[in-house]
C-alpha cells in the first residue's frame, strides 16, 4: 500500500487532518521511578548475577585474578571435553590471553590465517560452517544484568553472532565491572550510543540455556542454541 | 563442576518455564460456529486435560513471577500507559520507526490487510530467489496465511518453534497458544519424526528433543530466508525486538542471507526504556518467567566488517482492520495487546475448550475480540459469546485491556447491526415491557408462578424441555417462591419492630424451617446441616 | 440509620428467604431497611447480552426508586457490580439518570460491603458449627472489588470450619445467559466447580450471589450431592440465631 496513505489513514482515525509531526508529551517513560531506583552494590549484584544464572540451569563462577580465571577455564573445559573450540579472535577476548589455557585442545580462531583472503560471502559461509562445528564457543560480553542473570553482547563489537549461539556450550567472560542492577541501566547505555551512530545491529540478551517444553510440557534444554551456559566473572 | 553436567544432561530446571514466549497462531477459521465447535473439543478428554494442566502450571508461574518482582499493579500501569500512549499517537511513533528503519539499513513495506502483506512477502521471497525459508514463530504470518501463499510458489517454510515443527508434520493448527503441540503425546510425536527420518526414536523428550536439534539446524544453516515477526518494535531507533526461549528466534534472524520481519503496525514503543517495562510484563505474563532465555534487538541488517548476521532486512508492516480500531474508544485499547497469553491461562472457558474450538487464528478472549474486530463481519460474530464475563481475562492481562467489557460492546454492535436472533431479540423486548413497568412485572411474576406447576418436583425444576434447556440438561433450576420477597417484607418489617429493639426472636419467625424447605431446592438434601439453632446444633458447642 | 435495599429480581422471585436473612440480620445490628416499591432489575440480562436500549430502560427503575436514599444494600455483588461498572456508560448523555446514576454508585453497597466497611463490623455474633466452603462471585469481586470481607465477616464466625475452596477464583459458569446460550461449555465449567466443592468436604457451600449459588448448587442437586448451599446473609443469621439460643439455653 501506498506509504503516505497507510499514514494518513492512521492519523484520520486518531482524528488528525494530518499525521503527526511533533513528539508528542510524556509522562510515564521507561519502568516504575521506585524500579529505576533499584541499586545493588557490587558484591550484591556479582551474587545475584550468578545466584540468578544459576537458577536457570546455567553456571557462574567469580575469579578473583586472571590465572584463577585461567584455571577454572581449564577445570570447566577439562569436564566438557570438547572436541572443537571456537572462538572469535581479538576485541575483547584478547585481554583475556587464552592462549595457553587453550592449548590443551583443538581451537579454532576466527579469522583464521588465509580466512582473510575468502570472498566476503564465503567468509560468513565459512564463519557459520566453523561455529557450527565447535562443541565450545567461547566470548567476552558487553554487560551481565544482575537481575536477571543475563549476558549481554552486541554484535557489532567484532565478535559476531553465530560463536555465541551455534555450539552446544557457550562459555561467557565477564568483568564483573560489567555487570549492571537492571536490564534498564543496560538499555540506557545503548540508547545513548544513538547519538553517536553506534547502534549495534544485534544486541543479545541470553539468560541461561536454550529452552522448550513443547513435548507434554515436560522441560528440554537445549534444543536450538546452547545447552549450557558457563559464565566466568572475572573481578575488576 | 556437576552444575555443568547437570545441564548438559538435561537435567530438570530449577526454575522459569520452557516454553516460546513470542507469538502463536491458533486454528484455522473451522466450520459450524462456536457452540459446535466447542462441543467437539468437550469431548476430547485429552485435549482437556492438557489444556488444564499446562494452564494450571503457567497461571501459577504467573502468579510468583508478579509475587517475586512485587508492586505488580504498578507495573500493570505503566504497561498500559506506555501502550495506550503509543497506540494514541501511532502516526508520529510508527513515522519515527520507519525512519529509523531505513537509515539502519531495512527496506519497509506496508500491507493494508493480510493478502496484500503475504504477496509482499512472496514478492521478496521471490526476488531473493529463495527455496527454503525458515521460521521463527509469529502471529501476524498466520494471520496473513503466509507459509499457505509461499507453498503456491513452491517455496518450502519450516517451522522451527518446536511445537510448532510438530504441528506442521502433521498438517494441524495448533491448539494451544503456549505449547501447540500440547493435544500431541510423546508416542505421537516419536511416530511423526519417525516419519520424518528419525531413526530408532525412543519417546524419552530428550531424545526427541535432539532429533529435532538435528534436524532443524541443516534447515537453519541451508535456509535462504529466515521469517520472524516481531514483538516490539522501537521507535527511537528503528529496532525489533523478538523474545524468544528455544534460540530458534536468534537462529533464524541470524543464519540466512535475508532476514523478513512480518509485524502489526500497532507493535511499537516509544523508547528503549520502555522495553525494560515490556521485557518485566511479557515473559512474567506468558509463561512466569522473569525473562526468556534469549531478548534479541535488531537494529538493520548486519554492518560493513561484522561476521555475521543477515544481508538484508525486511520489514512488512500490516494494518489488516487495526486502523479501523483507532478512535474507537471502546475498542482501541486492544490495540494495547502485547500477546502474551495470559488472558487464554486464566479463562475458564479457554480452560474447557482449548483454542481450535474459537475458529480463529487468535484463541481465547484475546481471540473472541480480537477476530471481530480484526476481521467485520458474521464470520467471527459467535466469538464474542464465549464468555462468561467473569472478567479473569482482564485482571490477567499485564497492560489492563479491559476485554471483559469489551465482549459485551461486542454483543451490542451484533444487535445494532442485527446479527442475532429474532427469538433472542424478542426475548429482551419482552423483558424490557416487563421489567421497566413494576406493574407488569408483579404481573407476569404472578403468572409465571402460575404457569411453572406441573414442572415443579420439590422446589426445583428439572424437566429438559422449554428455554432453559440449555441450564435443565445439566442442572435443576429453582423454583419461583410462593410468596415473592417483595409481598413479605410488609409483615416482615411489622414483626421486626423498631431497629436495635429486637430481642430474642420466637423460633417459628425464623426462616430456618423455610431454608430447609428451599435446601433441595439450593442443592443439598434436607438433611445435609442440621438445625444449627435445635437441639443438636446446641450440641456442638465447645 | 435507614437503608433501603436493592432486593435483585432473582432473590424477590427465587430466594426470598436470603433477603428476610438479610433484613433480620441488619435490624439486629442497629439499620433500619425499606423496600422502595420501584425497583425491579438492573437490567444486566439484557446488558450482558448486547442489548443496552432494554437495559437502559429496566435499569433506570433503579434510578427513581434508590434516589431519596442514604444507602442502598443490595444481597447481590453482580447486581451492584453492574450499578457501578457500567451505570456511567449507560446513562451518559442523559443529565438526570448520569446524576442519579453517580449517586446511586456512590451510596449502594454489595450486602458484605456493607457491613464491613459502613457498619464497621466484622463480628456479628454468630455461631454456625458445620464444615463450610466459600465461592467469591466474579463481579463481586473483579466489577464491584468486594475481596476480603466475606471471609472477614466468616473469619469471626464462632465454630465454623473454613475451608478453602481450590481454584475459588475460577467462574462458576453462570454467566447470566450464557448458561443457557453456551449450555455446553456452561456445563463443563459448574461440574468442576462443582466437583471442587465436593472435595473440601464442605456441609455448606456459601457466596454472595444467588447467580453463582443457583448455578452450583443446580449442579450439586443433579448431581445428588449432599452440600447445602448458602447466602452469606443466611449464613450468618443462621448463626445469629443459633448463638443466642445458646446464651438463653
Amino acid at each position: 500500500m501506498d506509504e503516505a496513505a497507510f499514514f494518513e489513514r492512521i492519523a484520520r482515525r486518531l482524528g488528525r487532518s494530518a499525521p503527526l509531526s511533533a513528539p508528542p508529551a510524556r509522562d510515564a517513560v521507561g519502568a516504575p521511578e521506585f524500579w529505576q531506583a533499584y541499586q545493588l552494590p557490587e558484591e550484591e549484584r556479582i551474587a545475584k548475577f550468578c545466584a540468578e544464572l544459576g537458577k536457570l540451569g546455567g553456571h557462574a563462577e567469580v575469579f578473583d585474578s586472571l590465572a584463577a580465571l585461567h584455571e577454572g577455564l581449564r577445570r570447566v573445559l577439562r569436564e566438557l571435553g570438547p572436541r572443537r573450540i571456537g572462538l572469535v579472535g581479538g576485541g575483547g577476548l584478547a585481554a583475556f590471553a587464552l592462549d595457553e589455557v587453550l592449548a590443551e585442545w583443538e581451537t579454532v580462531v576466527w579469522p583464521y590465517a588465509g580466512g582473510g583472503e575468502l570472498s566476503e560471502e564465503a567468509a560468513r559461509a565459512e564463519v557459520l560452517r566453523v561455529f557450527a562445528a565447535a562443541d565450545v564457543g567461547i566470548t567476552d560480553c558487553d554487560w551481565a544484568v544482575a537481575d536477571t542473570g543475563s549476558i549481554v553482547i552486541a554484535a557489532d563489537s567484532g565478535r559476531g553472532r553465530s560463536v555465541s549461539l551455534l555450539p552446544s556450550v557457550h562459555i561467557a567472560l565477564i568483568r564483573s565491572s560489567q555487570i549492571r542492577t537492571r536490564m534498564g541501566e543496560v538499555l540506557a547505555e545503548v540508547a545513548a550510543r544513538r547519538a553517536s551512530g553506534g547502534m549495534p545491529s544485534g544486541l543479545f540478551f541470553i539468560t541461561g540455556p536454550s529452552r522448550s517444553s513443547d513435548i507434554e510440557n515436560d522441560l528440554t534444554i537445549g534444543v536450538h542454541g546452547p545447552a549450557a551456559v558457563v559464565a566466568l566473572v572475572l573481578r575488576g | 563442576m556437576s552444575g555443568i553436567e547437570q545441564v548438559r544432561e538435561v537435567g530438570p530446571a530449577q526454575a522459569g518455564a520452557a516454553e516460546s514466549v513470542a507469538m502463536r497462531p491458533a486454528a484455522r477459521p473451522g466450520a459450524g460456529g462456536v457452540q459446535a465447535r466447542a462441543r467437539a473439543a468437550l469431548q476430547d478428554e485429552f485435549l482437556r486435560g492438557a489444556v488444564r494442566f499446562t494452564t494450571d502450571r503457567l497461571r501459577g508461574r504467573k502468579q510468583a513471577a508478579a509475587e517475586e518482582l512485587g508492586r505488580w499493579e504498578e507495573w500493570r500501569e505503566r504497561g498500559r500507559q506506555i501502550r495506550a500512549h503509543t497506540v494514541e499517537h501511532l502516526d508520529y511513533y510508527l513515522r519515527q520507526f520507519v525512519d529509523n528503519l531505513r537509515a539502519a539499513g531495512a527496506k519497509v513495506y506496508f500491507a493494508v490487510d493480510a493478502h496484500e502483506a503475504a504477496e509482499t512477502v512472496a514478492g521478496i521471497v521471490r526476488e531473493k530467489q529463495g527455496r527454503l525459508v525458515v521460521k521463527s514463530k509469529s502471529m501476524v504470518s498466520e494471520e496473513i496465511h503466509l507459509n499457505h501463499r509461499l507453498a503456491e510458489d513452491g517455496v518450502e517454510v519450516v517451522e522451527t518453534d518446536l511445537g510448532e515443527y510438530i504441528i506442521q508434520l502433521v498438517h494441524e493448527a495448533p491448539s494451544h497458544i503456549i505449547i501447540p503441540a500440547i493435544h500431541k503425546t510423546r508416542g505421537q510425536i516419536r511416530d511423526l519424526f519417525a516419519a520424518a527420518g528419525g531413526e530408532d526414536l525412543s519417546t524419552e523428550t530428550r531424545d526427541l528433543a535432539a532429533f529435532a536439534r538435528r534436524t532443524l539446524r541443516e534447515k537453519f544453516l541451508a535456509a535462504d530466508v529466515g521469517l520472524t515477526g516481531c514483538n516490539f518494535g522501537i521507535a527511537e531507533t528503528g529496532s525489533i525486538v523478538l523474545f524468544t526461549n528455544e534460540g530458534n528466534g536468534r537462529m533464524v534472524s541470524t543464519l540466512p542471507r535475508t532476514h523478513i520481519v512480518t509485524m502489526g503496525m500497532e507493535r511499537i514503543i516509544p523508547a528503549w526504556a520502555d522495553l525494560e517495562v515490556m521485557a518485566n510484563l511479557l515473559p512474567r505474563s506468558a509463561t512466569g518467567q522473569k525473562l526468556t532465555a534469549y531478548m534479541t534487538v535488531i537494529t538493520g541488517p548486519r554492518r560493513q566488517g561484522e561476521i555475521d548476521g543477515p544481508d538484508e532486512l525486511h520489514v512488512v508492516i500490516l494494518d489488516n482492520g487495526r486502523s479501523a480500531q483507532l478512535g474507537d474508544p471502546a475498542f482501541q485499547p486492544v490495540l494495547h495487546c502485547i500477546r502474551c497469553g495470559a488472558c487464554l491461562n486464566v479463562c475458564p472457558v479457554y480452560r474447557h475448550i482449548g483454542g481450535h474450538a474459537y475458529g480463529s487464528v487468535y484463541p481465547g478472549p484475546i481471540g473472541a475480540v480480537l477476530s471481530p474486530l480484526l476481521r467485520d463481519g458474521e464470520q467471527y460474530a459467535d466469538l464474542p459469546y464465549a464468555s462468561s464475563l467473569c472478567g479473569a481475562c482482564f485482571e490477567a492481562c499485564p497492560v489492563k485491556i479491559p476485554l471483559h467489557d469489551m465482549l459485551v460492546h461486542l454483543r451490542q454492535r451484533n444487535v445494532a447491526r442485527g446479527w442475532v436472533k429474532p427469538a433472542e431479540r424478542a426475548a429482551f423486548g419482552a423483558f424490557r415491557a416487563v421489567f421497566a413497568h413494576l406493574g407488569r412485572y408483579r404481573l407476569a411474576m404472578r403468572a409465571a408462578r402460575i404457569l411453572q406447576r406441573p414442572l415443579v418436583r420439590r422446589g426445583r425444576m428439572d424437566a429438559r424441555v422449554g428455554p432453559l434447556r440449555g441450564w435443565t440438561q445439566s442442572r435443576s433450576f429453582p423454583a419461583l417462591a410462593r410468596q415473592p420477597f417483595r409481598e413479605r417484607f410488609p409483615a416482615l418489617v411489622a414483626e421486626l419492630g423498631p431497629a436495635g429493639a429486637a430481642g430474642m426472636e420466637s423460633a417459628k419467625a425464623r426462616p430456618i424451617g423455610e431454608a430447609h424447605q428451599q435446601a433441595a431446592m439450593r442443592g443439598g438434601q434436607p438433611n445435609g446441616v442440621s438445625d444449627p439453632a435445635g437441639p443438636a446444633g446446641g450440641e456442638h458447642r465447645g | 440509620m435507614r437503608v433501603a435495599l436493592f432486593i435483585t429480581c432473582l432473590v424477590d422471585n427465587l430466594f426470598p428467604q436470603v433477603g428476610e436473612s438479610m433484613v433480620r440480620l441488619l435490624h439486629r445490628l442497629g439499620v433500619e431497611v425499606m423496600l422502595p416499591a420501584g425497583q425491579t432489575c438492573c437490567g444486566q440480562p439484557a446488558f450482558n447480552s448486547g442489548y443496552a436500549e432494554e437495559a437502559r430502560a429496566v435499569g433506570a427503575t433503579l434510578l427513581e426508586a434508590f434516589a431519596g436514599a442514604d444507602y442502598v444494600v443490595s444481597p447481590s455483588g453482580s447486581c451492584t457490580g453492574m450499578v457501578h461498572h457500567y451505570f456511567p456508560e449507560l446513562f451518559r448523555g442523559d443529565d438526570r439518570a448520569a446524576r442519579l446514576a453517580d449517586e446511586l454508585i456512590r451510596k449502594s453497597y454489595e450486602f458484605s460491603q456493607f457491613v464491613v466497611r459502613v457498619l464497621g463490623v466484622t463480628d456479628v455474633g454468630a455461631c454456625f458449627p458445620h464444615r463450610v466452603t466459600y465461592h467469591p462471585s466474579c463481579h463481586g469481586s473483579r466489577l464491584l472489588g468486594v475481596r476480603d470481607e466475606p471471609q472477614q465477616l466468616l473469619a469471626k464466625v464462632r465454630d465454623i470450619e473454613l475451608v478453602p475452596l481450590p481454584y475459588a477464583e475460577d467462574c462458576c459458569g453462570f454467566g447470566g445467559t450464557f448458561a443457557v446460550k453456551m449450555g455446553d461449555i456452561s456445563t463443563a465449567m459448574v461440574a468442576e466447580k462443582a466437583a471442587h466443592v465436593a472435595e473440601t468436604g464442605a456441609e455448606v457451600l456459601v457466596g454472595t450471589d444467588m447467580g453463582c449459588l443457583m448455578n452450583i448448587g443446580g449442579r450439586l442437586a443433579r448431581e445428588g450431592r449432599p452440600v447445602q448451599v448458602m447466602h452469606l446473609a443466611e449464613l450468618l443469621y443462621e448463626g445469629v440465631v443459633l448463638a443466642e439460643g445458646r446464651r438463653v439455653g
